[in-house]
């Protein structure tokens, strides 16, 4: 272990600072112009627009030297992946023009199966000297449900086709057979192969810059530079980590539905931080549950490491020295180090509680750094035939809900949250690609946990469809328990799909379904989880509560119920009765 | 429209780009092509002081009266620095029930990924002044619904009281079915005389709500702020007797009359580099370079664009104040590292330069001003690549010991570095930023840098440009004469151009070629209108094709350039292959799948003639009439040489000089590295060669 002072720490007689530095500047703009080719040439939405994917580069021993992640869900998805191929083929056997590809979370795959990660070696002088990798969510890969991700799966086996490390790129030609067999596997194939071949070309274009790196500075100096950045990455992160108190803080919060049946599942987290180290210790949180929300290792790490980025320094960038500082601990089986064969599909759900968890552990150590807890995202899944075309086609979607409010500052108003950070379609495109109607997309007034600080609003979008043989797969999480509000901020409003809602016929929808029958002309509503309050709702300033009356976000009711602030009409606008406000919050305050 | 500019041998051309610092003025002698140049402060508060000020003086000193000015060009921060500073008009916004929250939903990303602390930008309509009406367009399944008069009526009683200075129109699908708005446009004027009002359709005909919303309630916004300072210019252009209105430089590379500029303020975005990145093309396209990258360095960032084919590359989207504003315009991308960034040490011990910047107060520390932390200039003053005793023709002086002090105490000790190390390790880590950007524009889409000259300018570009233009292996690098002469002449070169779009989701296939057919005429009867609106000669007039195409499925055009019509089946059949063709060139791979049409474009616009250029070098084949002296100077390598120090403007032409050497002007400086040569061509531009 090297020493872990901010100054400079470099094995000096290989590498000056500055050249350590270029060094790694380029490591990062290779993997930078990875992400590129990768959003650039892919073929489906998932990746081109919503950025689902990441790239990264290795060196030979499978440590990260540099990671492109635009969700931070990614952040530790390649992790582990090299170690995995080389176990299946050795580094002598490899050859230059090599691929493999894996998706299988329990064989170094991502966090579940409709992440495909190819990956290959980089040489130098003959010698294989570093790995270049990319993974991208592909947005069906199989399985019982279109999408590829239902909450109700039982065993990984339901979710999709499963690939152990396979040779997908022999000598620069395609293994043509694996490519048939994923090909056969998808609902989505055209798509499936355009995604496919943007990730070779991916890591064609990775390896030549990396070779430029070691061509460019020779063996000795490159390998040389890698340690010193290694040890940056390190270095900077336990100056963060010192920055904070010494001390254990723990928390808990639940997953209020296993995918199967709404029951509550312990998760939580006893954070230590001693001097620059920090361990993350889950050991108590519920067993792995019988639905897809389980997260397999590699997942828990990535919600790890989004917090410590997003806690002690959101620049800090990611590489195997930084991990270095931080110690994981998750036991085998539960719900943050799951087993083969449980399902995980759904992982991002879960994901999101990690976050939650986390920042509520640290809200007893820097509260002036964290948010109350988040509304996460829902997902509903349209699929059937477009009468348009007579096509079958698959609208896989996910919605927003809302993040915490901080110490100082509301909650966002629908922004996907913690780890998830993908797009929305827009209306206009889904209207046209798909056979439904939008009729409704809006903040839900009144959502937002109340707080010194309010929550934000969860969002509300109603769509009809026009599909033959329409089919729903649905998932939701907090649909049961509301995001924990802060410093005795309220919790934020739970989610919730509606089956034609506002109608005689409007009926409530399980929290996690799939395969449920949609007839041509209904309406699903889908109400997403809002964010929580932070401090006391009876400190809030009256005046922003006064704004949010003047601008729908809060009722008239809320105000004087939950913020104990009377809104009153004067002459040609909206003001706040101060004297009674005073009365409401006293008598609160007496009671 | 006057599409000549050349009808008098007595006029004069005059170009004024108003920056935030500086307003920079440029006037041509049409007779002989002789340039004047001047520069004086801006006068943000009333900008057009600043401009009368420059013009009374610019008329004097190229020995003109008013009237002989007989075309004015005119490049403006008015649009830009009333989005940034949020002083646009108090705006509403009239929308289809169910979806007034677009604007505040956006595409459901946090600002930051990690950065939990940066909040989501303020909407530029308030929720409550965003009205929804029961009106819609559908794809299938419902019958569309006509907005009510009645409900209409109802906003706009409340309008008074919120004191509603314009209003913007978007409905759903209004890109396909514009009825819906005009209605609505047509009722607003009839009921708000003198308020400004903007319907989507006419701002941006396109799908994608979130991004056609937020450019038309911006675009509102803008409205009387812009025919506000449009009055006031154009009030005082009179009174000093011009012969010429004022033409507004666009974000597009054209110019907009003064009507055009007052009903699309929007497309007045970064008219300034726009018009710089114009005077680069026109300059270089006279001095035989046709493929370009610009690098343009100030103090704080430097904003870099690709010219192929004496084109700039066109981008379709950018982001301001957090919103985004969709449609074409000069791609010009700005880095955050110019000559005054700050180099310091992060927590991991790694050298970083910027983006934080020293800014003109305190600035680098050998200004002597107060400044501590070191920067990019001081490391140029150490190693002698600034001139160590003073700046802006002896008019700054510079204390290198200063900057030497900082360096040495900040960088070079914390390091383990020698002085002179530590300072080319600044330029070499800021030289890592630079290639970056360049390498976004350029390989990054399918370009090879190496056949590009890098054309450098901004008071820090001919410094910096030799390490970047080696590392990415560019053939030359290009000087022109003077850091404020692009923009301005930019401004002088511009033709007028209106972009039209319109989104149509067609597949390729039998059939097609009869919509986009209507498209197409649908556009050119919007152009031949624009055309009569703005008085174009006939002659001068062209109109050009494009069309946005994306493989089914996609979400991701590319946008190809398409022969006028007729657009029989054969045009759809060529379309499709030349889309295949393209997808190989930027992706590397052609897709067997179908061919989807998503918007058709035109552009049109009215040629100008371009003046005559003439910058006057001295008479002489002997460079060392232009040597000034000789200082050390340190190179990577090399260490510190003697070498000797030009004076810009007295350097003969067509003469080819050795490096090293030291190229001084008022303001900036050009280095040339041992083993390098330059000549100074007869366009005033200095040309480095490398081999």
């Amino acid at each position: 272990m090297t020493s872990a002072t901010a100054s400079s720490d470099f094995p000096a007689q290989k590498v000056d600072a500055i050249t350590a530095e270029v060094i790694a500047h380029r490591l990062r703009a290779a993997s930078e112009e990875m992400m590129a080719t990768l959003v650039k040439t892919s073929y489906s939405p998932n990746i081109k627009e919503r950025r689902d994917c990441s790239t990264g580069i290795f060196d030979a021993q499978g440590r990260l030297l540099a990671l492109t992640a635009i969700a931070p869900l990614h952040l530790s998805s390649l992790i582990g992946t090299i170690e995995n191929v080389i176990a299946r083929f050795p580094k002598d056997e490899m050859r230059p023009g090599d691929a493999f590809l894996v998706n299988d979370p329990y064989h170094g795959g991502g966090s579940h199966l409709p992440d495909i990660t190819i990956t290959g070696p980089v040489y130098h002088e003959g010698r294989l000297v570093a790995f270049v990798a990319n993974i991208a969510h592909h947005s069906d890969v199989g399985g019982k449900v279109p999408g590829s991700e239902s909450s109700d799966c039982t065993s990984i086996f339901q979710e999709g086709i499963r690939l152990p490390p396979v040779r997908i790129l022999e000598n620069d030609k395609v293994c043509q057979d694996i490519l048939n067999v994923i090909l056969l596997n998808s609902r989505t194939p055209r798509e499936r192969e355009g995604d496919l071949k943007a990730q070779i070309a991916t890591n064609i274009v990775g390896c030549r810059r990396v070779q430029e790196i070691f061509d460019r500075f020779g063996m000795d100096t490159t390998l040389a530079g890698i340690e010193a950045w290694l040890d940056y990455g390190e270095a900077r992160a336990r100056v963060g980590i010192r920055a904070l108190p010494d001390g254990v803080y723990e928390n808990e919060d639940f997953v209020d539905h296993d995918g199967i049946v709404p029951r509550l599942v312990r998760a939580c987290v006893k954070v230590t931080v001693d001097d620059e180290r920090m361990i993350f210790d889950f050991t108590g949180s519920g067993a792995q549950m019988a639905g897809s929300r389980n997260m397999v290792w590699n997942a828990t790490l990535a919600g790890v490491y989004y917090a410590v980025k997003a806690l002690i320094d959101p620049d800090l960038p990611p590489n195997a020295g930084y991990f270095r500082a931080i110690k994981v601990i998750a036991t085998p089986g539960s719900i943050f180090n799951a087993q083969s064969p449980a399902a995980v599909g759904d992982r991002g759900s879960t994901g999101n509680v990690i976050g939650d968890v986390i920042f509520g552990a640290f809200a007893k150590a820097v509260p002036e750094r964290v948010m109350a807890g988040c509304g996460p995202l829902h997902g509903l899944t349209f699929s059937g035939i477009d009468p348009r075309r007579g096509e079958y086609f698959v609208n896989y979607e996910t919605y927003a809900g809302a993040s915490g409010a901080q110490h100082d500052q509301d909650g966002k108003d629908a922004v996907r949250v913690h780890v998830s950070g993908a797009a929305n379609l827009p209306v206009e495109a889904a209207e046209h690609e798909f056979p439904l109607s939008i009729l409704r997309y809006e903040l839900i007034p009144d959502s937002g946990g109340a707080g010194r600080f309010r929550g934000g609003l969860g969002t509300l979008r109603e769509v009809v469809s026009w599909a033959k043989e329409g089919r729903l797969v649905g998932r939701g999480l907090r649909q049961v328990v509301g995001a924990p509000g802060l410093d005795g901020g309220s919790k934020g409003r739970t989610g919730r799909f509606l089956m034609d809602g506002g109608t005689p016929e409007e009926q409530r929808l399980e929290a996690n379904f799939s395969d449920l029958p949609i007839e041509v002309g209904h309406t699903v509503r889908i109400e997403t989880p809002a964010g929580a309050g932070f401090g006391a709702p009876f400190t809030r300033d009256p005046a922003r509560v006064l704004a949010d009356v003047i601008a729908g976000k809060v009722s008239l009711a809320a105000a004087r119920e939950a913020y104990g602030v009377s809104i009153v009409q004067d002459r040609r606008s909206l003001a706040v009765d101060e004297k009674e406000t005073a009365a409401l919050r006293r008598v609160s305050h007496a009671s | 429209m006057q599409a000549d500019t050349n009808n008098s041998n007595n006029s004069f051309v005059l170009g004024i780009d108003v920056g935030g610092t500086f307003t920079d003025l440029v006037m041509i002698r049409l007779q002989d092509g002789r340039a004047f140049l001047h520069k004086t402060p801006s006068t943000p508060a009333d900008p057009s002081l600043a401009m009368e000020r420059g013009i009374t003086e610019i008329l004097v000193s190229a020995s003109a009266a008013p009237a002989q000015v007989s075309y004015f060009g005119h490049g403006t921060t008015v649009a830009t620095n009333a989005l940034i500073e949020g002083k646009t008009a108090n705006t509403a916004l009239i929308t289809t029930a169910g979806f007034r929250d677009i604007l505040e939903i956006r595409r459901q990303r946090q600002p930051h990924n990690y950065n939990i602390r940066i909040p989501k930008p303020v909407s530029p309509v308030a929720r409550h002044l965003r009205c929804e009406m029961t009106e819609r367009t559908f794809l299938m399944g419902r019958e569309n619904v006509a907005p009510s008069r009645v409900e209409l009526d109802a906003h706009i009683a409340g309008f008074d009281r919120a004191e509603i200075a314009s209003v913007a129109v978007v409905f759903l699908h209004s890109y396909q079915n514009p009825a819906h708005e005009m209605e609505v446009v047509e009722w607003l004027r009839a009921a708000l005389p003198g308020k400004f009002i903007c319907a989507s359709h006419e701002v941006l005909a396109e799908f994608r709500e979130y991004e056609r919303t937020s450019t038309t309630v911006l675009n509102a916004g803008l409205g009387p702020v812009m025919s506000r300072y449009l009055d006031q210019l154009e009030s005082r252009v009179k009174s000093l007797g011009l012969g010429a209105k004022p033409n507004i430089q666009q974000s597009n590379g054209g110019f907009a009359s003064p009507r055009e500029a007052g009903h699309r303020p929007i497309c007045t975005l970064a008219s300034g580099p726009a018009a710089g990145v114009i005077g680069a093309v026109d300059l270089s396209r006279r001095a035989g370079f046709r493929d370009l990258i610009t690098f343009d360095v100030g103090g704080t960032s430097t904003d870099v664009c690709l010219i192929e084919d004496s084109t700039p590359l066109i981008a379709r989207e950018r982001e301001v104040a957090g919103y985004p504003v969709r449609f074409p315009m000069i791609d010009v991308h700005s880095v955050g590292a110019g000559g005054g960034s700050i180099a310091w040490i992060d927590d991991g011990g790694f050298l970083q330069v910027g983006p934080r910047s020293a800014g003109a107060d305190p600035g680098p520390v050998c200004y002597g001003r107060g400044g501590t932390e070191p920067t990019v200039t001081d490391a140029n003053v150490l190693l002698g690549r600034l001139n160590p005793q003073a700046l802006l023709n002896g008019r700054m002086p510079i204390r290198a010991d200063l900057a030497r002090e900082a360096i040495e105490s900040k960088i070079a000790r914390p390091l383990g570095l020698s002085v002179e190390d530590a300072a080319e390790g600044i330029l070499l880590i800021l030289n890592e930023t630079m290639v970056r950007a360049i390498r976004v524009t350029t390989v990054e889409r399918g370009y090879d840098p190496r056949k590009f000259a890098l054309l450098a300018f901004g008071g820090a570009g001919p410094l910096l440009a030799t390490p970047l233009a080696r590392e990415l292996g560019l053939a030359r690098i290009v000087v022109p004469p003077g850091p404020g002469l692009l923009c301005a002449l930019g401004l002088l070169v511009a033709d007028a151009r209106r972009d039209f779009s319109r989104t149509r989701i067609v597949p390729l296939r039998n059939g097609a070629s009869t919509l986009i057919g209507q498209a197409a005429t649908e556009l050119s009867t919007q152009a031949d209108q624009w055309f009569a609106d703005e008085n174009a000669a006939k002659a001068a007039r062209s109109l050009d094709w494009a069309a946005d195409l994306r493989y089914l499925g996609q979400s991701h055009e590319i946008t190809l350039p398409i022969v006028q019509g007729p657009f029989d089946p054969e045009v759809v059949t060529r379309l499709a292959e030349a889309f295949g063709r393209e997808h190989t060139r930027l992706y590397g791979y052609a897709a067997d799948a179908p061919v989807e049409l998503v918007t058709m474009r035109a552009t049109a616009r009215v040629a100008m003639s371009r003046p005559p250029l003439d910058v006057a070098a001295p008479i002489t084949s002997d460079p060392s009439a232009a040597q000034l002296g000789s200082r050390m100077v340190h190179f990577p390598g090399a260490g510190f040489v003697k070498c000797p120090i030009y004076d810009r403007f007295a350097i003969p032409e067509d003469v080819t000089i050795a490096g090293p050497a030291v190229v001084e002007q008022m303001d900036t400086t050009t280095i040339v590295f041992p083993g390098h040569r330059f000549q100074r061509d007869k366009f005033g531009n200095l040309v480095i060669g490398f081999s």
